[in-house]
């Protein structure tokens, strides 16, 4: 280490422990409370809105926000609060599965062609191609062919992502092998399976998870982009995007439909690309001193 | 006595902490006169680096601040330049060179791109005539083949040599003062010899004082013709290299030479000194080596020695010492 | 041109060749995926089993598989994408007519995003942890954060029917007077370029962050390089492989976000083109634009790859 290095790394703090750093992060705290926050929402929906989100009491169409329909309603008479709530399930649900879903295949399809050279170049192609399509015509392609529900839009963005995700997983399991301790193990005889759930797939971790915060993020815009369009979750069931849908041709009379969601959204979007930005901070094994 | 080319007085060095800043480089004060050839030797830590860092402002500026004291160059401040005065002084007057070459030199550049920039900026030669100068640079250097080199881009030439073309660049405008951090730190031990030799007939050729700056007792000792001493962020000793290795006068300083394995000796064991350098944000009262001493006594810990002449040309940081040498100067 | 250089692109070129081989066959399969029998779902549900047996024998879906695969593949080799069922015109042609309209979407967006993302980027990661750096991220992380479609409905909203600046729909092509062209493409195009400047600039900073901190920027530095010099020669140069990178992924981001903006301003645009031939069951136009689209992104991708070759030298002499 050069001298100035050591001098300046003397002076920098001890490390301690990573949630202690994590919870002094400004982006991470932020972030984390935000998508806490809107997840508690959406699963406590029917405590916090006791109403039916598909309930229409056409009395009450086009309400501007008020004390008691706090977001309004639509042309239905439906309340947008609890639409907008129950939306939460949905639109959340929808990013997480494929988050995890993704995540599981990536790390599974990643390690193997960094395992097995043979498959290697078999599976970079094939992961190449899928690349080749925008992962939202991929998944608007597919979704349309399965019908338009939860489920397709779900598996239909889990294949769009799996591409990416093979990418850091392999580039991380290829310098992983690389390394020193990675082949002592082998030379002390380690199986390959043990070398693999040991060693490869931990330092896999980080890059994938900080990749996998911000799926979560483009998957949640992708579905809304989706039932916007018509091809992901159909009406009555709300979703935020197609909430944004409905209200769209009332937008100027009653603009509350449309706004709410597209808060919503962005909200979510917001906090998990900041929980992203501060696990791809903290989680970098150089010490580049902080956002 | 003739003004000396470089005067840093009482120089002061913090870097920014979680816990607030933090003093590496204390009190230090060395001049460098025309012609000179000053050897800096310490080990990691011990502000060597920092200090020469500090000569063309090249510290961070977000983590580090110089507080107190002065860098004098030819009559003007060099702590307090800014702007196009010290891009003027940057390469034209005073030049530095560093340790590893293949991360200090521009990865995506050519030699002769980054060396003709220089030339550029402060000659304003261009085209044909700064083409002519590289590969008369590179001759200089001693790169063989100097024209097809030129061309080249760093990771394609092996250590010594790209050590020389970061020389090259450095003595393109023929500077006054060569700052060198660690040159041959990075070198294996027969290019090292090549390189230091290449420095030593530069240094006449171009009539340039030189900084040389290293861990290594061996290489200072070869090159330098005075020495200065620093431990943990401070100067402890500044002599003449031969009065240095003759009568080291500063504890560590003894140390240093003696943990210099020999191959004459019978010894069975290396020497060594005992514990660690303290880090900067260490709290030590007193003399920092206190802790380490092997000459240490009660008032080493209550007061913070200052440098004593021990004669006209050497002076250490240790009153006790100096006091026993019988030095008549205080 | 080097040989070092020269050799790699032909490399990359032959590497291309099984993935649009293998982009072809996922295109021809893209059919076959379709739970049920595609005849029926093409013809409808309600057609007559003379009606779907007619499709059938059209589609050619009564032969043998392999048969299919290579009837598929010869005719692509030929340049027959297929033709769509309900434009009666060949997928070649249908995408021919609306490409005017997407090229010129993707290519204002593009234009307008780079010198924007990469200056936005590199001053935040120069000027860090000062409150330009804070201001600048935030800005590009609402960028990345805001769904499009929504933002595009009330730019609608606020610049063609508040305040009339802008037709709300519609494209006007460039024959037509460059005035009218860029009035009628300019809002779509900066709504999309929103999420691509915000996801650049994040990008470029990091990338730049990590340039930065390198030696051979203290190097050039020390040299007396003004600091224009040193971040826009020396550092600029070395972020430019992630720059590069993130180009290519924005391209391809740009063409999906086509889909969606199209929807929004009625621009008849290929991802206008292909939503409606998915809801309309025009299948051989779904699978012929989607091929197209993939053998796009492949020759994109080559040229992204042939540019690292370029910016880095290191890459060139393995």
């Amino acid at each position: 280490m050069t001298d100035v290095a050591f001098t300046a790394a003397a002076a920098a703090p001890r490390r301690s422990g990573v949630l202690r750093r994590l919870s002094r992060h400004p982006a991470f705290v932020v972030g984390f409370s935000i998508i806490l926050l809107l997840a508690l929402c959406a699963v406590l929906a029917p405590l916090i809105s006791p109403i039916d989100p598909s309930a229409m009491k056409v009395r009450f169409r086009f309400r501007p926000p008020s004390s008691a329909f706090w977001f309004g309603t639509d042309q239905f008479g439906r309340d947008i609060f609890t639409r907008v709530l129950y939306g939460a399930r949905i639109s959340l649900l929808a990013g997480f599965a494929v988050c995890v879903i993704s995540g599981l295949c990536s790390a599974a399809i990643g390690v193997i062609a960094a395992q097995f050279r043979k498959l290697d170049g078999a599976i970079m192609r094939l992961m190449d191609a899928l690349m080749s399509f925008p992962a939202i015509l991929l998944a608007l392609g597919i979704a349309a062919a399965l019908g338009p529900r939860v489920s397709s839009v779900i598996i239909a963005l889990t294949v769009a992502y799996i591409p990416a995700g093979v990418r850091i997983v392999r580039a991380a399991a290829l310098t992983v092998r690389e390394m020193d301790y990675v082949q002592a193990a082998q030379i002390s005889g380690a199986s390959s399976l043990r070398i693999v759930a040991r060693h490869i797939l931990p330092n896999c971790f980080s890059p994938l998870l900080v990749h996998l915060t911000f799926i979560f993020a483009y998957a949640m815009l992708a579905e809304a982009a989706l039932s916007f369009l018509g091809v992901g979750i159909q009406p009555p069931v709300a979703s935020w995007g197609n909430i944004i849908a409905e209200g769209r041709d009332y937008a100027t009379e009653a603009w509350w439909v449309m706004l709410f969601p597209g808060i919503a959204i962005s909200l979510a979007a917001l906090s998990l690309n900041l929980l992203g930005d501060a696990l791809g901070d903290l989680l970098d094994p150089r010490l580049k001193g902080g956002a | 006595m003739t003004e000396p080319l470089l005067s840093i007085r009482n120089l002061q060095v913090q870097f920014r902490a979680d816990s607030g800043w933090v003093t590496a480089v204390d009190d230090v004060s060395l001049d460098v006169g025309e012609g000179d050839c000053v050897g800096i030797v310490g080990e990691s830590g011990s502000g060597k680096s920092v200090t020469a860092l500090s000569i063309l402002q090249l510290h961070d500026r977000g983590t580090t601040r110089m507080p107190s004291g002065s860098i004098q160059y030819r009559g003007d401040d060099l702590l307090r330049a800014e702007g196009a005065a010290l891009r003027r002084i940057r390469g034209r007057e005073i030049a530095m060179i560093f340790q590893d070459p293949m991360s200090s030199l521009n990865p995506v550049l050519t030699i002769a791109d980054q060396i003709s920039e220089t030339l550029r900026r402060h000659q304003g030669l261009t085209g044909a005539a700064a083409r002519k100068r590289v590969v008369e640079l590179l001759g200089l250097v001693r790169i063989p083949d100097a024209p097809r080199r030129a061309d080249e881009y760093p990771h394609r030439l092996s250590g010594g040599m790209r050590q020389r073309a970061m020389i090259a660049m450095a003595i393109a405008c023929k500077p006054r003062l060569l700052i060198a951090d660690e040159p041959t730190t990075a070198l294996d031990v027969t290019i090292q010899a090549q390189v230091l030799e290449l420095l030593r007939d530069l240094r006449q050729e171009l009539r340039m004082s030189v900084m040389l700056i290293s861990h290594d007792l061996g290489v200072i000792a070869e090159f330098a013709q005075r020495v200065v001493v620093m431990y943990a962020g401070r100067i402890v000793e500044q002599a003449p290299v031969a009065e240095l290795f003759r009568q080291p006068v500063h504890p560590y300083t003894i140390g240093l030479i003696s943990a210099v394995p020999k191959l004459d000796s019978d010894a069975a064991r290396l020497t060594l000194i005992p514990g660690r350098i303290p880090g900067p944000q260490e709290d030590i009262p007193g003399c920092r080596f206190g802790p380490r001493c092997a000459w240490v006594q009660a008032c080493c810990r209550d007061a913070s020695p200052s440098m004593m002449s021990v004669s006209d040309l050497q002076s250490a940081r240790c009153p006790p010492r100096v006091v026993a040498l019988g030095a008549p100067h205080g | 041109m080097e040989a070092g250089l020269i050799r790699i692109v032909a490399i990359k070129f032959l590497q291309a060749v099984p993935v649009i081989l293998i982009i072809s066959v996922l295109a021809f399969l893209l059919l076959s995926l379709l739970p049920g029998d595609p005849a029926v779902i093409i013809a409808g549900e309600q057609a007559s089993p003379a009606a779907i047996e007619n499709v059938r024998r059209q589609l050619g879906l009564d032969r043998p598989f392999v048969e299919q695969l290579a009837i598929w593949l010869l005719n692509l080799a030929c340049g027959n994408f297929g033709s769509s069922l309900i434009l009666n015109q060949s997928v070649l042609s249908a995408v021919g007519e609306r490409l005017p309209v997407t090229l010129s979407l993707a290519a204002l967006s593009i234009s307008f995003t780079i010198p924007v993302g990469v200056f936005l980027g590199s001053l935040a990661a120069y000027c860090r942890r000062s409150w330009i750096d804070t201001f600048v991220m935030t800005v590009a992380l609402l960028g990345v954060s805001i769904p499009a479609f929504w933002i595009a409905i009330l730019g609608v909203i606020l610049f063609s029917v508040q305040l009339g600046w802008v037709p709300s729909s519609g494209f006007v092509p460039i024959s037509e007077g460059i005035g009218p062209w860029f009035a009628s493409i300019v809002l779509p195009a900066l709504i999309l370029s929103l999420f691509q400047i915000g996801f650049l600039a994040r990008m470029t900073r990091s990338a730049m962050l990590d340039v930065l901190s390198q030696d051979y920027i203290r190097t050039a530095r020390a040299k007396g390089m003004s600091e224009w010099q040193t971040v826009g020669k020396h550092a600029l140069r070395n972020a430019l492989i992630l720059i590069i990178t993130a180009t290519g992924i924005l391209l391809s981001a740009a063409i999906g976000g086509s889909v969606i903006i199209e929807q929004v301003f009625a621009l008849p645009g290929i991802g206008r083109m292909v939503v409606q031939a998915i809801m309309a069951r025009d299948y051989p136009l779904v699978q012929g634009t989607m091929l197209i689209l993939g053998f796009t992104f492949v020759m994109i991708n080559l040229l992204v790859d042939i540019l690292y070759t370029l910016a880095d030298p290191r890459v060139r002499h393995d």
